[in-house]
């Protein structure tokens, strides 16, 4: 990938040679900074990968603009992340600076209502792969992938107008096979 | 069940793009329609489990690209730290074999000095930043000077002359926010990356300005070697990469054209008596 903002469009799709790019470029720079800061190995790597995912997350926002370099970007990122992790240790810290990034990823874990969300997305995904294989790609990179109309009308190789009909067609009829599922009748999820 | 277009409607109520006269009359309606509040309920829970299965998948795909390198033995030991330096260092070797037969002709002359002051204190490096960090003003002012009258109309010289004065008075965070959107507009501009990184410097935000310096270092442009300098002194200030930061000086300290060539000289000394 020759630019960064070649890198972007292959993070925003989820590509694994843009990420396996990211390891190459910036997992020094993350291990640097969380060794600094007291992290081993492990809490290395699981800061690296929770930095991955909320910058992959924040860049699938539509109104998401690149001020700054990725490497900026993971860098502020992962030192949050640290600190989100390490902060019943360390109230004097100043966070304020770099809170424009959410800890969605840390914080989910910690939620409640784990199990519920679980059996909620296999309920969702294992819908979503009983579609036809059209609806299931469209539906999959317009939700899971977070791609714009005109991004799935560029990958599948169909028109604006044709992709906006279908994804509200496809979306019908997982929401009609969503609806029926035993499984959710008598949850509140 | 409601039809296509109040789905429409209930997508724009749950992701909050009504204005707030729509959204009380949507609400309303929701108290008094039993079927479009329980499809409202039923789609907010199918949204939000969508939204919950991209975050699964995200987290499952760079699982999976973690695990492949993991079983490349990338993260053994330490060896993803060491694999990049190798690669590096294999890109810069014919610098390295440079660097490392100057050092044995300066290492000599050095010597002595080491001989007669037998102190192998450690880099201060607050110190040595300190001593030698100074914001950027004779440069701007040539800058400022050069660009003249000018059409406000000229656009990115305008601005760009408008955020170096910002920076020149001291405000700094001012010039940062003015830099900031003149990258936005103009992106991969080394001139103007160049002093954002400066204004990052002097707000603070080291980790920033070096992620500008480190390509502006070795792109081709008129102020690269201002890139190098600044960027030498925040690896010192950063206690980072010393071989990356000797080789900066180094480079400096053998162009004779360099304004930055005399104290180059002298921090490249500092660095290696003082290791």
């Amino acid at each position: 990938m020759n630019s960064e903002q070649e890198l972007l469009v292959e993070l925003k799709k989820g590509s694994s040679k843009a990420f396996e790019s990211l390891y190459k470029q910036q997992f020094r720079m993350v291990a640097s900074l969380v060794g600094k800061m007291g992290g081993n190995q492990e809490d290395i790597e699981d800061i690296f990968q929770e930095t991955l995912f909320v910058l992959v997350k924040k860049i699938r926002k539509p109104a998401f603009v690149l001020t700054a370099k990725i490497s900026t970007l993971m860098h502020a990122i992962a030192r949050n992340l640290w600190l989100k992790r390490n902060q019943k240790d360390s109230k004097e810290i100043n966070v304020d600076d770099n809170d424009i990034f959410d800890m969605d990823f840390a914080d989910e874990a910690e939620s409640s209502g784990y199990q519920e969300k679980e059996l909620l997305i296999g309920i969702v995904l294992d819908n979503i792969n009983a579609l036809d294989e059209d609806c299931r790609k469209v539906i999959k990179l317009t939700f899971l992938k977070k791609m714009s109309h005109a991004d799935v009308a560029k990958e599948l190789g169909y028109s604006l107008s044709f992709i906006k009909v279908k994804k509200f067609r496809c979306l019908a009829y997982l929401r009609k096979m969503i609806n029926r599922s035993p499984f959710l009748s008598n949850k509140n999820l | 069940m409601s039809n296509e277009n109040t789905y429409i409607q209930i997508h724009r109520f749950l992701k909050g793009e009504m204005d707030k006269d729509e959204q009380l009359a949507f609400e309303k309606e929701m108290g008094e329609n039993e079927i479009l509040k329980n499809d409202t309920l039923m789609e907010n829970r199918l949204l939000n489990g969508l939204n919950l299965a991209a975050d699964k998948e995200l987290k499952n795909d760079i699982g999976e690209v973690h695990q492949n390198l993991k079983t490349q033995g990338f993260f053994k030991d330490g060896t993803s730290d060491a694999k990049i330096i190798n690669i590096n260092r294999r890109n810069n070797f014919k610098r390295i074999i440079a660097i490392a037969a100057s050092i044995i002709i300066i290492a000599a002359a050095w010597w002595a000095i080491n001989q007669q002051d037998g102190q192998h204190a450690a880099i201060d490096s607050e110190e040595l930043f300190a001593n030698n960090y100074k914001p950027e003003n004779q440069e701007l002012k040539n800058i400022i000077g050069n660009v003249g009258f000018i059409d406000e109309d000229d656009s990115k010289e305008y601005k760009l002359k408008e955020a170096l004065q910002q920076y020149e008075n001291g405000e700094f965070t001012s010039s940062l926010k003015s830099l900031t959107a003149l990258n936005e507009e103009f992106p991969n501009d080394s001139e103007i990356e160049l002093y954002l990184a400066l204004s990052h410097i002097e707000t603070n935000n080291h980790q920033a300005a070096i992620d500008l310096f480190r390509p502006l270092s070795i792109a081709d442009f008129d102020l690269q070697e201002d890139a190098k300098w600044y960027l030498g002194l925040l690896l010192i200030k950063e206690m980072e990469d010393m071989e990356e930061t000797k080789d900066l000086f180094f480079s400096l300290s053998q162009d004779n054209s360099s304004k930055y060539n005399e104290r180059a000289s002298n921090i490249l000394q500092e660095l290696q008596v003082k290791k």
